[in-house]
């Protein structure tokens, strides 16, 4: 057992802490000493700071979006009579289950310049109703992306609240609105604030809205910079700058993450005095069916639109042509199906990749889940935030330690992992092992450990004593790791696009890569494939994604 | 859980699902309870893809298949600890990929590095291991600056990765000759190409001739107004209706700037003059192609072969060769002394060059062939048509100065 520890442990400190602090010391070293030179030289350049004020003002804005979006429709399914409700509790998640990039080809086809919406609206009134390739698109796309952070922390708030407070407020003889203004909003920013945190760096770490809606008009954020950056060559003055620009972006997730902490930190208290009930619903009278027609015009607006856009896309037999029966064709698909050896090739590719991150993933997180929460080991804190490191930054932060780290061959092996499948996977076990670490420490925490010490007394080794008693309780929180980690990994692209190969495309890439090669139809077909895919997938596997040991 | 995914959720841990998987728990069980729904409705099921599959509430066995496991633990039914399965499965994989490996290794396989559109690459790499049993072809396809700018990455990292490259413009190809990367192949293919397609040295060849084309949108612009040369651009009728790809990008576009320039008719007032008509930047030539069949824009500067493509598949475009100066682009292609896989590369080569390569390229994707011997597409330029001089010398010389002056001109 102490061997597995020991191969845990190297494989944090190979996969997370040498590229970690790669892409630290080479974003301050210039010339072989300690230097802010290539901090300055990023941030004086103009389109840099440029990319910076519009990550930062485009994520604020889609945060306060998405904020909003997020309570208002928690409290609409949470605290209202509203019909239908329940339905709709579930319909506002949609967007949580398509991937951000597909989510912003699929309402561009809506919403571009020539998208169908755009178009009915040319015939009814000229003009255009609204060009989402531009800065205010691109936060509508973001702020209808990570709503469902706000929505899905405000839905637990809103049923958790402690109601005596509130009663006591309206005994007390307070109105309504004094209750709202007093009582609730107080009670519930914290909770307002974390999911707020959450959504902000949900979106400045975004890569793919920013790229396919803003590449167009010239709409620079950090993460498409860096991209860019990248992608333009990768000889040492370049990565340093990336280096540098990107920990500006880690440093802005990062603050948003400890933000978070303190937040949640604090909701926790006021959740945890008091589990109240259902609440106060508020009769909303002969309101209550303009708020249900509301809510689902929403759905219809914001989740079946564009789906519905990209699947007629993916049916168009060429771009441009008028829409009507004739124009309907299969050939996309017939194409992707028979004459796309790349996409196939991407698809086993993501495949390959999602599997073993997922399997490593897991492994190696048990282990340090169980060093951390029950062997207890010196440092556990350090290896705690070590392995939820990649995870709390965003990801392009993550690619470029990696390319820093394994660009060079490896030393002995002689050989270098960059341009190839590898670098993929060990980007992916880095970025992901959180989830295994988080679910098995998790676990742990509810699992007694009478049952291992029971094991102890009765005979069994320290090592019988785990494998007999912790191992099977934990398998459902590995199992569970295992597919929280295998189904965001089949359609990863922010880590994708910095470090594909020419043998290692992935499917995020893939659709990526037709968008940009202005191959719309085909990446649409692409991307209904893959939505269907994962859609099916989900449903398989869904059950068995339960996070909680099995104990009964 | 998809927008969960890396891009967006980048948050601690497991705190969102949890609450997420908190609330579908309350909201499955609720449902359950109230509704006394025999079966959920679709809208729900697809809402207990997070349902913890040990729900206190029972729920019906017919779509949550996993539910009778939560009845009695699972520790108890399975036997084999799910890390051997993992390792099982694991290995089984390895084995897979490993007979799939060996089988790929049997054959030559050249990995090209090449800006031809993936659609149009693909076909080609059916062709030729059609027509050439036991050679593979791999592809990574972008940009011809993307190209380079890998190329140089993997000089750094230690080995070109490719055997091939097949890009635009020919200055670079010409650079990778001078910095001594390129293998020298001649054969009976190579030799039946004119002198004007291929190097002295016969270290790259012509595989396709590029012909520049404005392209535009027939529903937008009507056959009267068409445009016929590179001056109706900056006529009012198409002011803030037009598109260059970007050379940053493509270069395609980098050599028909450096012809522009360094032709007496045009030169640098022309570029600014195009800006002054509200020409718009664009990011390659796919999109832009794209754009004007879906008359995002009104007409553009586009290659021959992709417009003539789109066109056949029914998209309302057309084009034409610039009366006053049209731009063509002997695209090269060369294989990497660093080549493992020189049999399979040279193979490539002299395919692509051949009289029935030329033809499926002509046939499939619409190209200018480059042997004398091949009939051009439906479509190709008269032999007569006034041509614009392209000097590789001069782009290599220039190029920082054509990016400079296509970004001050055009407009994002």
């Amino acid at each position: 057992m102490p061997a597995l520890f020991v191969l845990a442990l190297a494989l944090l400190g190979v996969l997370v802490a040498y590229p970690m602090l790669a892409l630290v010391v080479t974003a301050f070293t210039h010339q072989g000493s300690p230097s802010l030179h290539h901090l300055i030289t990023a941030l004086s350049q103009s389109e840099n700071l440029n990319a910076l004020w519009n990550s930062l003002w485009i994520s604020v804005l889609a945060t306060a979006g998405a904020t909003i979006i997020g309570t208002a429709l928690a409290w609409s399914v949470a605290r209202t009579d509203m019909p239908g409700r329940k339905v709709l509790r579930a319909l506002f998640l949609i967007p949580f289950l398509i991937p951000p990039f597909i989510y912003a080809l699929a309402i561009q086809q809506l919403l571009g310049p020539i998208g169908y919406l755009n178009r009915f609206w040319r015939e009814l009134a000229g003009g255009i109703l609204f060009d989402i390739n531009s800065a205010p698109g691109i936060i509508i796309v973001l702020a209808l992306g990570s709503y469902p952070f706000a929505y899905l922390t405000m839905l637990t708030a809103f049923e958790r609240l402690p109601v005596e407070l509130e009663e006591a407020a309206q005994i007390s003889g307070a109105s309504r609105w004094h209750v709202i203004r007093t009582v609730t909003l107080p009670m519930l920013a914290p909770t307002i604030g974390a999911g707020a945190v959450l959504a902000f760096v949900a979106s400045i770490s975004n890569f793919g809205v920013p790229a396919i809606l803003g590449f167009r008009r010239g709409i620079q954020v950090l993460t498409t910079r860096i991209y860019e950056e990248i992608t333009r060559g990768v000889d040492s003055d370049r990565l340093a700058v990336a280096a540098a620009l990107s920990l500006v972006l880690g440093l802005f997730g990062g603050a948003g993450i400890l933000l978070q902490r303190l937040l949640s930190g604090r909701r926790k208290f006021t959740l945890i005095s008091g589990r109240g009930g259902s609440g106060d619903i508020m009769r909303l009278g002969p309101f209550r069916w303009a708020m249900t027609s509301f809510g689902w015009t929403f759905v219809i607006l914001t989740s079946i639109l564009p789906l519905a856009a990209i699947l007629l896309t993916s049916l168009l037999q060429a771009p441009g042509v008028p829409l009507s029966l004739d124009a309907i064709s299969l050939r996309w698909f017939e194409r992707l199906m028979v004459a796309s050896p790349r996409i196939q090739q991407a698809a086993l590719n993501s495949l390959f990749l999602a599997f073993f991150a997922a399997t490593v993933t897991t492994l190696v997180g048990t282990v340090l889940g169980f060093l951390i929460g029950r062997a207890r080991v010196p440092g556990a804190g350090f290896i705690d935030w070590l392995a939820t490191l990649p995870y709390s930054i965003p990801g392009t932060v993550v690619a470029i330690a990696m390319i820093l780290a394994w660009l060079q061959p490896i030393p002995l092996l002689g050989f270098s992992i960059y341009n190839t499948i590898w670098i993929l996977l060990v980007a992916y076990v880095a970025r992901y092992l959180a989830f295994a670490v988080r679910g098995s420490l998790a676990s742990l925490q509810q699992i007694g450990e009478t049952l291992e010490e029971a094991a102890r007394i009765s005979g069994a080794t320290p090592w019988q004593s785990t494998r007999d008693v912790l191992v099977p309780l934990l398998r459902p929180a590995m199992r569970s790791a295992w597919i929280l980690v295998f189904i965001p990994a089949l359609q990863e692209l922010t880590l994708s696009a910095l470090l594909v190969g020419p043998r290692s495309q992935t499917l995020g890439y893939a659709v990526f890569n037709l968008q940009d090669g202005g191959l719309i139809n085909l990446a649409a077909a692409l991307s209904v494939v893959m939505l269907t895919g994962l859609g099916i997938l989900t449903v398989i596997v869904g059950p068995l994604r339960s996070g909680r040991p099995g104990v009964s | 859980m998809a927008f969960a995914s890396p891009e967006t959720l980048s948050i601690i841990g497991q705190q969102v699902l949890d609450v997420a998987l908190d609330n579908f728990e309350a909201l499955f069980e609720t449902h359950i309870a109230e509704s006394r729904l025999s079966r959920p409705s679709p809208v729900l099921r697809f809402a207990l893809i997070f349902q913890s599959n040990c729900s206190p509430n029972p729920t019906p066995r017919n779509f949550l298949s996993a539910y009778p496991a939560c009845i009695s633990p699972p520790q108890e039914k399975r036997k084999v600890s799910i890390v051997k399965r993992l390792l099982r499965s694991t290995a089984g994989l390895l084995a897979a990929l490993a007979v799939a490996g060996a089988a790929l290794a049997q054959g030559g396989t050249a990995l090209i590095y090449t800006s031809v559109p993936q659609n149009l690459i693909d076909v080609l790499e059916a062709a030729f291991e059609r027509d050439n049993p036991g050679y593979q072809l791999d592809v990574f396809r972008g940009g011809t600056a993307a190209i380079l700018a890998r190329v140089s990455a993997e000089r750094q990292a230690g080995a070109i990765a490719a055997d091939l490259i097949w890009v635009a413009d020919p200055s670079e190809i010409i650079a990778l000759k001078q910095e001594g990367l390129l293998l020298e192949h001649s054969s009976a293919e190579t030799e039946a190409l004119p002198a004007a397609f291929r190097d002295p040295d016969n270290q790259y060849f012509a595989g396709r001739v590029l012909g520049i084309v404005i392209a535009y949108n027939t529903l937008m612009v009507d056959g009267a107004n068409a445009p016929q040369g590179w001056r109706d651009l900056l006529d009012p009728r198409f002011q803030g209706q037009t598109g260059f790809p970007t050379p940053a990008n493509s270069g395609a576009s980098m050599v028909t700037i450096g012809a522009l320039l360094a032709s007496e008719d045009f030169g640098e007032e022309f570029i600014a003059e195009l800006g002054a008509n509200g020409m718009r930047q664009l990011r390659n030539n796919g999109d832009a192609a794209q754009m004007t069949a879906t008359g995002e824009v009104h007409a553009s500067i586009g290659l021959d072969f992709q417009i003539r493509g789109l066109k056949e598949q029914g998209s309302p475009i057309d084009y034409v060769y610039p009366a006053d100066g049209a731009v063509f682009i002997p695209s090269p292609m060369a294989i990497f002394n660093t080549s493992e896989n020189q049999d399979a590369a040279r193979a490539f080569v002299d395919y692509i060059l051949s009289q029935e390569g030329q033809q499926v390229l002509v046939e499939e994707a619409n190209f200018i062939p480059v042997r004398d011997d091949v009939t051009g597409p439906q479509g190709a330029p008269a032999a007569d048509i006034s041509q614009l001089e392209i000097d590789p010398d001069f782009i290599a010389e220039n190029r920082e100065r054509i990016l400079e002056l296509y970004e001050s001109n055009i407009s994002p």
